[in-house]
């Protein structure tokens, strides 16, 4: 026992399957749900990515057709440690719907419709919600610290909670806008170079 | 051969199931009418239970529909084939990404991105609220003061809990999720309120 446990411990690729293991065991409500217990295992437990690096994988993730979570998954596995990290990864992501799925279609009779499963759903429901707000608030910190930043940022909320387009919409918008806007500052600090160098090449006319 | 059938219909709804959860299930529901004849009470229990389940809604119903039509075979058939788009274009991606890192252009794609990513994820806590939080169906509340009167008020308050604990205590996810799964036993269950 005590060797499987130090194998665990130390080998990478168990890790990246245990990690994303109980990712997949404690996620309910998919995709976005998982965000915050992300990055409790990535950048808190494990240290794998920085919390600017899992901005990255989320948007990623989103922006690409695919099972967001099995998009998270081998992303963060891939970025560590390559394709046999992406399968450890994903794997461990897929693992325990598989498990459970099957169980349940055994044994359907006596969970549906159960009040106390019910009850725990709820509660769980209840604190995924309150996690997921802790998560925007967090990476808001993090991320918008430009007026740039905060009018992308609350212009894609809108677009997508209030008037309801779909999020890959908001992240493709994101990426022609930031390009748009990066192109423009670096001509912007150009042009300003080339002014102070006439400038300064006039002053040594004059 | 079923296998190959179950693969190859959930690879392709692996491609096309853009955005996820909610947005596959009708999809899979044509998919495998094409080659199994599945009665619609068999799918509304799919949809219960692939929500009812933790992980990822995708992977819970393609083992479902795999397991239903051909048994643990039929399930690792079908849940490899929505897996293997996602692992196949992201593997790419990433591979991609960190070859071009300093790239003016992807670097500039990214703070664009970013800001994004947070007014989605915002969005993403409006969204599962209204299905946990609310009463009745969000459709049907046509103003701000309806809507305050559907908010269930026990799970509001849990979720109101667990976001002061995760930010000020920083208690760490799984253990909010037990702890208010647990506490939804008795709180939610009809057993007390």
């Amino acid at each position: 026992m005590g060797k499987i446990k130090e194998f665990f411990q130390n080998n990478i690729y168990a890790q990246l399957f245990t990690a994303f293991f109980k990712l997949g065991l404690f996620t309910f409500g998919g995709g976005m749900a998982m965000v915050p217990l992300l990055q409790d295992k990535v950048c808190k437990e494990y240290g794998w990515m920085t919390e600017d690096e899992v901005v990255d994988c989320l948007a990623v993730s989103q922006g690409l057709p695919g099972v967001i979570a099995i998009n998270m998954a081998t992303y963060t596995g891939y970025y560590k440690k390559g394709l046999k990290g992406a399968l450890a990864a994903s794997f461990g992501m897929i693992l325990p719907s598989f498990i459970i799925i099957i169980l349940v279609v055994c044994f359907l009779e006596e969970v549906s419709g159960n009040p106390y499963v019910d009850g725990a759903l709820t509660g769980i429901k209840a604190a995924a919600t309150g996690l997921i707000a802790y998560a925007a608030v967090k990476l808001g910190k993090q991320v918008l610290k430009t007026t740039f930043a905060w009018i992308v940022g609350i212009a894609s909320f809108i677009i997508i909670a209030v008037i309801g387009v779909d999020a890959v919409w908001v992240i493709l918008g994101g990426i022609v806008i930031g390009i748009g806007y990066s192109c423009t500052k670096m001509k912007k600090q150009k042009q300003a170079e080339n002014k102070a160098e006439e400038e300064g090449a006039g002053g040594k006319l004059s | 051969m079923i296998y190959l059938q179950l693969y190859l219909t959930f690879f392709k709804i692996g491609i096309l199931g853009f955005g996820g959860g909610m947005a596959i299930l009708p999809l899979i529901y044509q998919s495998v009418l094409e080659f199994t004849d599945m009665n619609p009470e068999t799918f509304t229990n799919l949809f219960a239970i692939s929500q009812a389940t933790p992980g990822p809604m995708a992977v819970n119903a393609a083992t479902f529909v795999g397991f239903q039509v051909a048994g643990v075979g039929g399930a690792a058939a079908a849940t490899l084939g929505v897996a293997c788009p996602s692992f196949i274009l992201v593997a790419l991606v990433v591979k991609f990404i960190s070859k071009y890192h300093d790239n003016k252009l992807i670097e500039g794609a990214f703070t664009g991105i970013r800001p994004a990513t947070v007014g989605m994820i915002g969005a993403a806590a409006i969204f599962i609220g209204q299905t946990s939080l609310l009463k009745v169906d969000v459709s049907e509340i046509t103003s701000l003061a309806e809507g305050l009167e559907a908010i269930d008020a026990v799970p509001a308050l849990m979720t109101v809990v667990t976001f002061v604990l995760a930010y000020k205590f920083k208690v760490g996810s799984i253990k909010l999720i037990l702890i208010m799964g647990g506490l939804g036993i008795f709180l939610c269950s009809g057993m007390i309120f």
